[in-house]
């Protein structure tokens, strides 16, 4: 589990420590302090042996359309947009360091050239007596950790678009999940997850979350769809019908206890934790989270704008699971970002006191 | 039950100088002989009981706005034990970090500066409330 998080030269922090995560931490402050901006670099950490890396956090707020350019593309997640900076990010587990750097490279000369792609009736127009490399952009990644050291990558961007070239790296065990607050569910990857707990007879424990929220539900099932499937639930109608149709809240619950069920041993990101959920089921709702979380070895890092959402996770997480949790307030103070941390005990001192510590 | 819990409005801190009362009696004592003797720009929190005066100050530096507190007064009953009320209040400053005054009514440190008050034990001061602009 994650207990330190440190980020430089990613977005708006220049440097942002966060000394205290807990198996469930909920991240709140005011707007642009950067909460799913933790998230993000949180999970770029996690995903970086992944072409894509940087492209997610476009499509996760919204931006559909970018120009194919580095200053474009790779400068919006260095700090101040200044790409001769490094960005670093690292994580304390389990009393161990990990730690990833990357940085912008703009001639960088790949040490292999890959042969090239002819198709059969491909008639070059050129032929070259020699080949050599072109200079490229670059992000060059590395990662270091107790067992693994000196992993490199680059992220390329080129007339093939982007590439990875992995020079030193193998992929980890622990995996993590986003779940963005403007990206809809996607439901095929939600019947993706279905079918891994299916398989392991693991659905009862779904349909039980879920009836937190719709009482009715008496069991689900995955349906083929073509090309797709979609999750169907049995609310005692004549068919069943998708879960989408049963509401935000009930697919967004889904969702997350997929994602919680399906990411064992890893972490899971879910930004705006309150949206589609009624606050009257919240501490019910975050009570059953940090049950599963236990079970299956899970981490969750939450976003909330709202105090019904905080309230109702100090109130559902308590008794034994109390140490399971914690609240971290982002603040801005003269431009630096700073992360205050509460436990159990100081959240009672607020919210008891209704201190406003959003 | 804190008084602001009641009203079920949030509190956030919106002075530099906080006085800091236990239970909701003290916290209408205060904002009324503060209003009585126009004594202006000090802040009265209740932090509910003694016991949980430590967390509250912890609790307290984790919100918006505290970078801003100049001053941070404590007043408390003495109850049966005046010695050992005044034993609570500086263990309290000593577990969050914040500088602890040697003795009632006097300032101490920086960046906050803290003090505290104890009641009743010093009558003369706490019936001279034109003093507390001196101290808050």
């Amino acid at each position: 589990m994650i207990s330190n998080l440190s980020i430089k030269g990613f977005k708006g922090f220049e440097q942002l420590d966060i000394p205290s995560l807990s198996r469930i931490t909920l991240l709140g402050g005011r707007n642009n302090v950067g909460k799913t901006s933790i998230l993000e670099a949180l999970y770029m950490f996690y995903d970086r042996l992944d072409p894509q890396m940087i492209l997610r956090q476009f499509a996760g707020r919204g931006v559909a359309t970018i120009a194919f350019e580095p200053e474009s593309m790779w400068a919006p997640v260095f700090y101040n947009y200044e790409m001769d900076r490094k960005i670093e990010i690292s994580v304390i587990v389990n009393s161990s360091e990990e730690k990833m750097t990357l940085k912008f490279n703009p001639h960088y000369i790949p040490a292999i050239i890959p042969a090239m792609n002819v198709r059969p009736g491909f008639r070059p127009t050129q032929i070259k007596t020699d080949q050599k490399a072109e200079p490229s952009f670059s992000l060059d990644i590395t990662y270091d950790s107790k067992t693994m050291k000196n992993q490199t990558s680059h992220l390329l961007m080129g007339l093939n678009g982007f590439q990875l070239q992995v020079e030193n790296a193998k992929i980890e065990g622990r995996g993590a999940t986003f779940l963005w607050a403007r990206m809809g569910i996607n439901p095929t990857e939600d019947a993706q997850k279905f079918g891994q707990l299916d398989v392991l007879g693991q659905l009862e424990k779904i349909v039980d979350f879920l009836k937190i929220i719709e009482p009715n539900l008496k069991s689900l099932s995955s349906v083929s769809l073509g090309k797709t499937s979609l999750i169907h639930g049995d609310i005692g109608l004549k068919r069943k019908i998708p879960v989408a149709y049963m509401g935000d809240g009930v697919s967004r619950l889904l969702s997350i206890i997929l994602a919680i069920a399906t990411t064992k041993n890893g972490i899971v990101m879910i930004d705006e934790f309150e949206n589609g959920i009624h606050h009257s089921v919240m501490s019910k709702i975050w009570e059953a989270i940090a049950k599963a979380a236990r079970e299956y070895d899970c981490q969750l890092i939450c976003t909330t704008h709202s105090y019904e959402c905080l309230e109702a996770a100090y109130e559902g997480i308590s008794g034994e699971l109390a140490n399971d949790f914690s609240y971290v307030r982002i603040d801005r103070i003269e431009n630096k970002i700073i992360a205050k941390c509460f436990d159990h005990e100081m959240l009672k001192v607020a919210i008891d006191g209704n201190l406003e510590v959003r | 039950m804190p008084l602001e819990k009641k009203c079920n409005k949030l509190s956030e801190i919106k002075s530099n100088k906080l006085l800091l009362v236990e239970g909701a009696d003290a916290y209408f004592f205060f904002i009324w002989a503060l209003q009585a003797f126009g004594v202006e720009g000090i802040q009265v929190m209740d932090f509910g009981g003694i016991q949980d005066l430590t967390v509250y100050l912890k609790t307290l530096s984790g919100l918006s706005n505290y970078e801003n507190v100049t001053n941070i007064v404590i007043a408390r009953d003495a109850e049966l034990n005046p010695d050992s009320a005044i034993k609570n209040v500086k263990n309290s400053f000593k577990q969050v970090l914040l500088p602890i005054p040697p003795n009632p009514f006097e300032f101490t440190g920086a960046n906050p500066r803290t003090a505290f008050m104890i009641f009743p034990g010093l009558k003369i001061r706490l019936y001279n409330p034109e003093r507390w602009k001196i101290y808050v």
